[in-house]
């Protein structure tokens, strides 16, 4: 078997590993050593095995990570969660399906200060689905409209998939930040579009009509405030230069301890479950990161990323059809996996074959970023839909897969104005 | 017979010089000279193999066969040889090469178990380029946040009173255009392949540092190779090849150079009596350096920082 | 997909998860600590300049070293928290359908993936410790030994491993099989 072709084994062989539900990290970090060792022997591999978990976690760049984590979970326990759900559901509250669109509003606000799309719909799943319940919503549209607006969280900066990707493939985070922020918006605006849009097809989705939502108060919205002063420091610090990526992401964990402390939102109990949660999180990433480095130091070795681009050159393949079996490769991929495992799992090939193809590794960044996150809510495995089912009992799966599929039409929409209009994504970085 | 495969890491970008004027034809040429016995695949910068920090282990455990790396990095490793880093030791990279290589038998090979070093070099010196502040003379560097290239040249900037801060060189020019450095300790080459002349307007060219590389191959891996192949390797390193690096530099600055010059830049060049003064000013921070070398049980490095000025006083 | 299987609950491994739990985040919350010290001390002497034309350097020294230092203790200690609570990113979907038998083996091939993983993975990382003892080197500003570095991914690989052999073992020590709370 030549080499590429044991890479191409050593990527099928770990799918079926993770299939059989062997954790994604240990699945990648067996292949990625076994592989390895057969192609460059035994020694290579204790050198790479002794270097690979310290190198996964050493560079400064990374500290990044821990640090927005911990942001995020700080702010979901000072109850910022219920303010900004208050504070949407008094914007949209009275619209026919104001409060799936409130929801929508809520998870696009806490993105802002949160980074990873599980602690988005945990937070705003805990708050918004029991109001929706009570005003009579059934549980397809609100179940479904918590798990898209999940993918808020990875979508609008700041964002762990995004710094992922950067890190990979050295394109500056800020600007992949600033990069996002349009397409964030898209999401949320075409969400909302959607459950209008359902509401009126499908009537039976609201069972009671009669909806009461607070009149218009200062007063709320200002209680959102903290919001939109972490995303401004955070976002617009890396912007002005005033800091690096990690240092804002230091100072926003900074302002959820401080905003947790004034708000009184800490006690013993909840302090150790923040903790749990943060350390929990942390690790989780990073020991896929270590896996996914084995995984890269196998792949790069039997040489198929450098075939694939190679192949495609060869055959002169237009750019654009590549670009689609690309996409279509990651949204069946998607459909199996999980958003971070997939993007550490193929950019190694895919990255090099996007560059020689002349497409601009920003815009790509964005798109990856999208087709991924549109992974998270794709049956029959999203982790989207498998986190808003533990959060409220009784919620068959069926259910919440019946009420995607509208957001997964939009997700698509949204997906095909970015590829055709790249000024979406490129314009904002284009200005700094 | 399916050719021998060599693994050469580095890590550089491909368009840096060392990987297109040096490596790369190189690699060609010893796949030719062989003919046909192996074949070296390249690994630069980016890849995993091209960790900077991890060059040395990699060559020395053999997941790479050749590599090419930076004398400070990992910190602490090479303090040797680095001491050919501390300011006004050498004046250009065709001196300091040949020196570090003459030295290499008697004073530097322990610092390299498990290598067989091909060549020691180093670069030319470099300069402080200011985006800015022009620096003219000493007292000029007080208070600037530098990028600093080498440990030696941390202390020298700190000594000087200013604050040194280490980024990857690919940070660089995001940083300065955003003000968080004033500037950086740097060799004229990166002000075209980094284009840090669009950020930085003012260069002053001391000539107080050099940084050093070593160019090795896994002992293991020459020895058995076979004797043809041996022999093109023989030819191709050592002398031959440490006799280049001071060409290939001038070349490489040049563009960085040219590039600044043309765009009017202010290009101050210290004179000869100011260096002087600098480098008593510097005094007390290298006999620090040096005493630290020797409290970490490196009782020689006088001897070598002596010998090093030598050789270089004699040119 | 990323589920927390807790195993029926032991008041001894509670405690010790609880105990790394608190030295992992210590690591977190010095890496804010030091991030927020060094802007704020950074933004002053800004500040200052502005108005007196006098720059005082302020700023942490060394703060990527420490700010590495903290984080290479928190995160590997994580790591090990997450195995001692079973919590890894995972699809379970076979285990949805597969039921109690599929569990069992589920477990046990995670089990034996991790002491490959992790047994080479530490076995390498202590040779390298090792070879830092032999052959030093250091940080990039203050100097600090790689050791010290090292020795938390030491710690916290240990007791990933020692999780994984133990609930290897676990299963051929038990009288009921346990594991059908999946
Ligand atoms: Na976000
Ligand atoms: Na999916």
């Amino acid at each position: 078997m030549s080499d590429p072709m044991i890479g191409m084994f050593g990527f099928l062989l770990s799918l079926f590993l993770i299939s059989l539900s062997v954790p994604v990290a240990l699945s990648l970090g067996l292949v990625g050593i076994t592989g390895y060792a057969y192609i460059n022997g035994f020694s290579g591999v204790l050198f790479v095995a002794g270097s690979a978990p310290f190198e996964a976690i050493f560079p400064y760049s990374l500290s990044v990570i821990p640090l927005f984590l911990m942001m995020g979970v700080f702010s979901a326990r000072c109850g910022l969660s219920a303010d900004l759900f208050q504070a949407a559901n008094m914007l949209l509250g009275r619209l026919k399906g104001g409060l799936a669109m409130a929801t929508i509003g809520a998870c696009a606000g806490f993105g802002a200060i949160c980074g990873s799309s599980l602690a988005t719909v945990a937070t705003i799943g805990r708050v918004a689905l029991p109001e929706m319940r009570k005003a009579g919503y059934s549980d397809e549209l609100s179940a479904a409209s918590i798990a898209a607006g999940g993918t808020l969280g990875v979508m609008i900066p700041p964002s762990v998939l995004l710094i992922i990707y950067g890190l990979l493939t050295e394109q500056s985070i800020g600007k992949l930040f600033l990069a996002a922020i349009i397409p964030g918006l898209l999401a949320t605006a075409l969400y909302v579009i959607c459950v209008a849009i359902s509401v009126r097809i499908k009537p039976d989705l609201l069972k009671n009509k009669q909806v009461s939502s607070p009149d218009f108060e200062w007063r709320i919205l200002r209680k959102a405030w903290p919001m939109f002063a972490m995303f401004t420091v955070v976002i617009g610090g890396i912007q002005f230069g005033l800091f690096s990526p990690t240092e804002a992401a230091g100072i926003g964990a900074f302002g959820a301890v401080a905003l947790a402390i004034a708000r009184r939102s800490l006690n013993r109990e909840s302090l150790m479950s923040a903790m749990r949660e943060t350390v929990g999180l942390t690790g989780m990433i990073f020991f896929i990161i270590i896996g996914a480095s084995f995984f890269n130091f196998f792949m790069e070795t039997s040489g198929l990323p450098q075939l694939l681009v190679s192949t495609v050159e060869a055959n002169g393949l237009p750019p654009s059809y590549a670009l689609l079996a690309i996409i279509v490769f990651y949204l069946v991929l998607g459909c199996f996996m999980d958003a971070m495992s997939m993007i550490l799992l193929t950019t190694p090939f895919v990255y090099p074959l996007i560059v020689s193809l002349g497409f601009d590794p920003i815009w790509f960044g964005i798109i990856v970023v999208t087709v991924a996150e549109l992974g998270l809510i794709t049956p029959p495995i999203g982790m989207n839909l498998f986190v808003v089912q533990g959060v409220v009992d009784d919620l068959p799966a069926s259910t919440v897969m019946r009420g995607i599929i509208p957001f997964i039409l939009a997700d698509t929409v949204r997906l095909a104005l970015l590829i055709f209009i790249p000024a979406l994504t490129l314009y904002l970085p284009s200005l700094s | 017979q399916s050719p021998l495969k060599l693994k050469l890491a580095h890590f550089l970008p491909t368009g840096n010089g060392l990987h297109s004027d040096f490596m790369e034809p190189w690699a060609r040429e010893l796949e030719s000279c062989s003919s046909g016995t192996v074949e070296v695949e390249i690994f630069p910068g980016g890849t995993q193999l091209g960790n900077p920090t991890k060059l040395y282990d990699a060559v020395r455990s053999g997941a790479v066969d050749i590599a090419n790396g930076l004398s400070g990095m990992p910190g602490g490793r090479f303090e040797r040889s680095r001491i050919a880093e501390l300011p006004f030791v050498f004046k250009n990279a065709d001196e300091a090469s040949r020196s570090l290589w003459k030295l290499f038998p008697d004073y530097l090979q322990d610092e390299y178990p498990g290598v067989k070093m091909l060549a020691l070099y180093s670069s030319n010196p470099g300069q402080v380029h200011t985006t800015k502040k022009s620096v003219t003379n000493i007292n000029d560097m007080s208070g600037l946040r530098l990028r600093f290239p080498t440990a030696a040249t941390a202390s020298m900037i700190k000594a000087l009173g200013g604050d040194p801060v280490g980024l990857p060189p690919g940070n660089v020019y995001e940083n300065a255009e955003k003000g968080v450095i004033d500037g950086a300790v740097f060799t004229w080459d990166t002000m075209d392949s980094f284009n840090l002349a669009e950020v930085m307007k003012y260069h002053l060219d001391a000539k107080t540092y050099v940084a050093t590389f070593w160019f090795g191959i896994n002992q293991a891996s020459y020895d058995k190779m076979p004797e043809n192949v041996k022999a093109c390797i023989d030819q191709s390193t050592g002398d031959v090849l440490v006799a280049k690096f001071g060409n290939w530099w001038n070349k490489w600055d040049k563009a960085g150079y040219d590039l600044a010059n043309s765009a009017g830049h202010e290009i101050t060049v210290l004179s000869d009596e100011q260096r002087a003064n600098w480098l008593e000013k510097l005094q007390p921070m290298i006999d620090n350096y040096l005493a630290n070398l020797e409290n970490k049980g490196i009782s020689n490095a006088r001897e070598i920082y002596t010998k090093m000025k030598e050789i270089s006083n004699a040119n | 997909m990323q589920t927390k299987h807790n195993d029926t609950p032991r008041s001894g491994k509670q405690l010790v998860s609880d105990l790394v739990t608190v030295l992992s985040f210590i690591g977190i919350a010095l890496a804010m600590l030091l991030t927020v010290v060094d802007v704020g001390l950074r933004l002053s002497s800004t500040i200052i300049e502005v108005f007196t034309n006098i720059r005082p350097r302020w700023g942490i020294i060394g703060v990527v070293d420490l700010m590495q230092l903290a984080i290479m203790v928190a995160v590997p200690l994580g790591i090990g928290v997450n195995f001692l609570n079973n919590r890894h990113i995972r699809v379970d979907i076979a285990l949805d359908f597969l039921g109690k038998r599929f569990c069992c083996f589920s477990r046990s091939l995670t089990a034996m993936t991790g002491i490959a993983v992790l047994g080479i993975c530490l076995w390498s990382a202590s040779k390298e410790l090792n070879g830092q003892f032999v052959f030093p080197s250091s940080s990039a500003t203050l100097s600090l030994p790689l050791t010290w570095y090292w020795m938390p991914l030491i710690a916290g690989l240990t007791i990933s491993l020692v999780v994984c052999i133990s609930s290897f073992l676990y299963p051929l020590f038990e009288r009921k099989p346990n594991g059908g709370k999946h």
